[in-house]
């Protein structure tokens, strides 16, 4: 069957609203075991159906695939409109895999309301594909927001104790710079087609197309570029969250429940990313390579680096201090993006995926434990190894895949990025390593004083080991680990095409690095380190 | 309110304030000069003194 | 005679509900206040068949080449569209007052009949073509809308607004006549198509539009933006909370109609002088009417300061009125607000009517567990009522943003996108202690004439919001003064 011709797209994102819709009305709230085994059948379903997309999307080809389109509001020019790229092909993957998940840990974490619980948890995931999937300004602008209001639930019903404030600082911030972005989108609206503030405009049809309008606002003059940039700028950065916005996630993270925790940092933080990668760089090509604008991003990509992780150094919670390490993490992405080059690109989008891997699974193993003992402080633990040997090592995995050690995937991402820095400005590099050496001391200290030492605190002492159910959320994300470092070459293969893309409108050079090509697998009999370059016509 | 007279003189007061503020407004405007513009926002502002100085005084009355 | 026959027909919807009004009074004196839900129900029956008969006028009367009945009335798709509006509004209220009013010691069959009036006065306000019959049917409007206010007499609360409201509402007409008579002065022309074509000169012209602007102060009254809101949060929160949802919703649309039928119709020429006024009113309102009901404890004040932060962005469509957005913008939004706030107040109404004082926020706690539909619907009101997509208020706000970047007031659209995303605190407040907060209790349960009050705002609230393209269409038609 040929994907193209059927809706998936739409399909695999309203699996979860029927889902939802299902257990809304069919299902009373007290029959929890039913509704529990039904939301991760949904979810399980979804990811399964997902999986086709993986295999019968076209490397290579450039442009959108498995497009949509249908006409929603002509007056204004907004269609639904939906379609993926390599690039949200594999974030779309991401959500679906990790959406799964989310639903799966929550059975002994939920106990109170479960019903709207993993109603909540189905709409969020809904929200979440649609945004990956959109092609239309109006109507990814619709999701963006929409997004927010499952996630306030989530957090504000469910969370911890300070869960009422940090629901609503999430909500608001977040809010505070989407709506700057649609002023964004309406200036690129009005450029397209009757201008507007002494711009002319260029006269075209009313439209909201994410192609179209890219192209327009790539031929804009600088000036007006670099307005809409920042106007972009701030509902991305928020998101990413880049320093100085990210003082809602602190809060966000440690107040949510453990699913809302993995989805959290699993996918709603790569909206930020991936706005950036998807719509600034290809949109604002010269306003970004202003010297000075450039320079801005790195700095704040950097300063969140190493900022990021000098303050997870010193935090007594665990999962503030996975919290804060994701902000380290993503102004690495960062760093990658804005260096401008396919390395940086790659390596960038190639961390989004990692990241959501590795700190999900971190996220998982704090709210496992902290299930048992209802406390996340570092103090409270110590020698757990001794008790939870199971435990133990999954924590030792998924630890060093953040930490960026061969083998597994953070070392891909990582290295990728550092290329991709080294290539434009050897400072840049060097301030991103630091990075990675605070990362893995932060890690490994965690790891030293909760699971090495005296199983000195009696509460520890009676501790059982993993349930094969939480096993079982874990080994996913364990074996995706191991396959992205060790075999990362398919994602490369997918995320190239898209790439290319954004660096030719950057203006740069797209030949794949021969020392990339090296290091991954041996190369199959297809082409290993040829310049990808582009008779892939546009 | 003490006497009848009081009162008469208050509402009268409140009434020609309608009349007094907005033209003083409206020339104090003129006299800072840029236009038009600040005229007329002081004629408004004049406007809403007057409205303002009313509500205190119902306010007041119905005390 | 100045006017023939036909244009009598014209005024059957107004003449239909006037006669509405009249039986309910006399009949008010039979029925027993046990069995005043009939006269309820009467008075949504008596609305029901104005709006079919305004349909079968939409439909088979051809609209009018101009004025009719001497300049004085116009029914072009404008006003149309706003008398549906209008009809709309005093059907909810009804719907929303038939228990609240039965169990308040108070005589229902006058207050169905004042609202049949005041719904007369508006519906002869939308279709004014001419600035004595607004302000005629302004002023029956407004007398009415006193009466309404303090109609709970017992309570000091009503009647103190209702003073406030009279002296006050007075006042501002007596503003706006001196603004009229101005302008009569210099151009010797009420008509307001008239008035877009006299031309005037040198002196003559900042007396007019000195006139404009006390014509426009008396009308930002009737919309309470500041500085003019000053009489809202007291009025609101003494009148019968129905009244209130009535005031925050029909007359204020009504003033909006003329204020956009005058402003569009009579005097587009003097854009350059009202439009940056309008501008700073504008964000002034919006800022001063967020922060306000940021600080507010008691809920029906907190919305009447939504309802003011509200009007200020409408003022954006105004402003908005040289491009095509501002216009339609200003339809669409006040459509929609029209849904949404009479929505959150009935939610206000539903508590009331069960016991709760609704004063505070804490009596919403728990809502959620006691009556989910009744918690989700208020919900969607809030995110309408904040602008988050996919609702209706989100529409609105669209097309009210694209109005102002349009008409090059870029700074204006940042202040109004910044004071609509602050707006959701406030508004999720109420959310937050529906669905975070615990409160002991058993269901709770509406009447049925509320819950169909309710369920037609939600509809219409994401019917806008997720289909907005039927309505868009109609609306592209409406312009004023199409003849």
């Amino acid at each position: 069957m040929d994907l193209n011709s059927i809706p998936i797209l739409s399909i695999v994102a309203y699996i979860p609203l029927a889902g939802a819709l299902a257990i809304v009305f069919l299902f009373p709230k007290e029959k929890t075991g039913p509704i529990k085994y039904f939301a991760t059948l949904v979810a399980g379903l979804d990811f399964v159906v997902s999986l086709p997309l993986w295999f019968a999307f076209a490397r290579g080809r450039s442009g959108y695939q498995f497009v949509e389109r249908a006409s929603w509001i002509p007056s204004l020019g907004v269609e639904y409109h939906f379609g993926i790229d390599g690039i949200s092909l594999v974030l779309l993957l991401l959500t679906t895999f990790v959406g799964f998940i989310a639903v799966y840990c929550s059975y002994s974490a939920i106990a109170d309301r479960q019903k709207e619980y993993y109603v909540l948890l189905l709409l969020l995931q809904t929200f979440m594909i649609g945004t990956f999937c959109c092609l239309d300004f109006f109507l990814f602008y619709v999701f963006w927001e929409i997004m927010l209001v499952p996630m306030y639930f989530l957090i504000g019903v469910w969370g911890g104790d300070r869960r009422l404030y940090a629901a609503i600082k999430f909500f608001l911030y977040t809010l505070a710079g989407s709506v700057l972005m649609l002023l964004g989108i309406i200036a690129l609206y009005f450029y397209n087609t009757t201008g507007f503030l002494g711009y002319k405009g260029l006269g075209n049809a009313a439209t909201f197309s994410i192609e179209k309008l890219t192209a327009v606002a790539a031929g804009m003059p600088v000036e007006l570029q670099i307005w809409l940039f920042f106007a972009f700028f701030l509902g991305f950065a928020i998101k990413v969250p880049m320093f100085p916005f990210h003082t809602w996630l602190p809060d966000a993270h440690t107040e949510a429940p453990t699913a809302g925790s993995v989805i959290l940092a699993a996918v709603l933080l790569k909206m930020g990313t991936y706005g950036f990668v998807r719509f600034s760089l290809p949109m604002f090509p010269q306003a970004i390579q202003t010297s000075w604008v450039l320079a801005v991003m790195v700095t704040l990509a950097i300063i969140g680096i190493v900022y990021g992780a000098m303050v997870t150094l010193v935090q007594k919670d665990m999962k503030k201090l996975i919290a804060y390490s994701s902000v380290s993490h993503l102004g690495f992405v960062m760093l990658g993006v804005f260096s401008l080059n396919m390395a940086g690109i790659q390596g960038g989008i190639l961390q989004m995926v990692n990241h959501g891997v590795s700190t999900g699974a971190l996220f998982l193993l704090v709210g496992i434990v902290y299930e048992r003992r209802h406390t996340r402080m570092i103090a409270e633990y110590g020698g757990l190894a001794r008790q939870m040997p199971v435990y133990a090592t999954y924590f030792m995995i998924m630890a060093l895949s953040s930490m960026g050690l061969p083998i597994l995937n953070g070392f891909i991402g990582e290295f990728t990025i550092l290329q991709g820095a080294f290539a434009r400005n050897f400072w840049w590099a060097f301030s991103a390593a630091t990075g990675i050496v605070l990362g893995a001391a932060y890690l490994l200290w965690l790891y030293q004083r909760v699971f090495f030492g005296e199983l000195s605190n009696p509460a520890n002492q009676k501790l059982s080991d993993l349930t094969p159910r939480e096993q079982l959320t874990l080994a996913p994300l364990v074996l995706a680990a191991f396959w992205i470092g060790l075999y990362p070459r398919p994602l490369f293969d997918v995320v190239r095409t898209p790439s290319e893309q954004i660096v030719r409108a950057l203006g740069g050079k797209t030949e794949t690095d021969p020392a990339l090509a090296r290091r991954s697998a041996p190369p199959p009999a297809t082409d290993a380190g040829a310049p990808a370059v582009a008779e892939v016509g546009r | 309110m003490s006497s009848r007279y009081a009162l008469v003189a208050e509402g009268t007061q409140a009434g020609l304030l309608f009349l007094l503020a907005p033209v003083a407004g409206f020339f104090l405007g003129k006299w800072l000069g840029l236009g038009p513009i600040p005229a007329y926002a002081g004629a408004v502002l004049g406007l809403a003194a007057a409205f303002w100085n009313l509500l205190r005084l119902i306010a007041r009355i119905s005390k | 005679m100045i006017f023939s026959t036909s244009d009598w027909a014209l005024l059957a919807p107004e003449l239909l509900l006037t006669a509405g009004g009249l039986i309910l009074l006399s009949l008010a004196v039979f029925v027993p206040k046990a069995k005043e839900e009939f006269l309820g129900f009467l008075t949504v029956l008596a609305v029901v068949a104005t709006a079919v008969v305004l349909a079968i006028v939409a439909v088979a009367a051809p609209r009018s080449q101009g004025p009719v009945l001497g300049g004085m009335f116009v029914l072009d798709n404008f006003a149309l569209f706003f008398k549906f509006v209008i009809l709309l509004t005093i059907g909810l209220t009804v719907l929303a007052s038939i228990t609240y009013v039965g169990q308040a010691p108070y005589p229902g069959g006058e207050y169905y009949a004042l609202l049949l009036f005041t719904g007369v006065g508006m519906l002869f306000m939308v279709s004014g073509s001419n600035l004595i019959s607004i302000y005629v049917a302004l002023e029956l409007m407004a007398l009415a809308s006193y009466v309404l206010a303090g109609y709970f007499k017992g309570e000091v609360r009503s009647t103190e607004a209702a003073l406030k409201y009279f002296i006050l509402g007075a006042f501002s007409s007596g503003v706006l006549l001196y603004g009229l008579s101005l302008v009569y002065g210099v151009s010797g022309k009420m008509g307001l198509s008239d008035l877009a074509q006299t031309p005037v000169t040198g002196d003559g012209r900042q007396l007019m539009v000195l006139g404009i602007l006390m014509l426009l102060a008396g009308l930002l009254f009737k919309i309470a933006a500041v500085p003019f809101h000053v009489w809202t949060p007291d009025v609101y929160e003494g009148s019968p909370t129905p009244i209130t949802a009535f005031f925050s919703v029909g007359p204020k649309i009504a003033a909006y109609a003329i204020l956009a039928r005058i402003f569009y119709v009579g005097f587009p020429r003097f854009y350059a002088d009202w439009g940056l006024i309008i501008a700073i009113v504008s964000a002034v309102t919006l800022v001063w009417g967020n922060v306000a009901a940021l600080l507010q404890t008691n809920v029906k004040r907190m919305l009447a300061y939504s309802s003011i932060a509200h009007a200020g962005y409408a003022l954006l469509g105004v402003l908005g009125f040289r491009t095509g957005y501002g216009l339609w913008g200003i339809l669409i939004y006040l459509l929609a607000y029209a849904f949404m706030n009479f929505g959150a107040f009935s939610l206000v109404i539903f508590l009331e009517t069960r016991g709760y004082a609704a004063e505070s926020v804490s009596d919403f706690n728990g809502l959620a567990r006691r009556n989910m539909p009744a918690a989700v619907t208020m919900l969607v009101f809030l995110l309408s009522l904040a602008g988050i997509p996919p609702t209706a208020g989100f529409i609105g706000k669209y097309y009210l943003f694209t109005a102002a970047m349009k008409a090059g007031y870029a700074w204006l659209a940042v202040l109004a996108v910044l004071a609509s995303a602050v707006s959701l605190f406030y508004y999720f407040r109420i959310a937050a202690a529906m669905f975070f907060s615990e409160a002991a209790g058993a269901r709770l349960r509406a009447s049925y004439a509320l819950a169909a009050a309710v369920i037609i705002c939600g509809a219409g609230t994401l019917i806008i919001g997720l289909a907005p393209e039927g309505i868009l269409a109609v609306l592209k038609n409406c312009v004023p003064g199409g003849y």
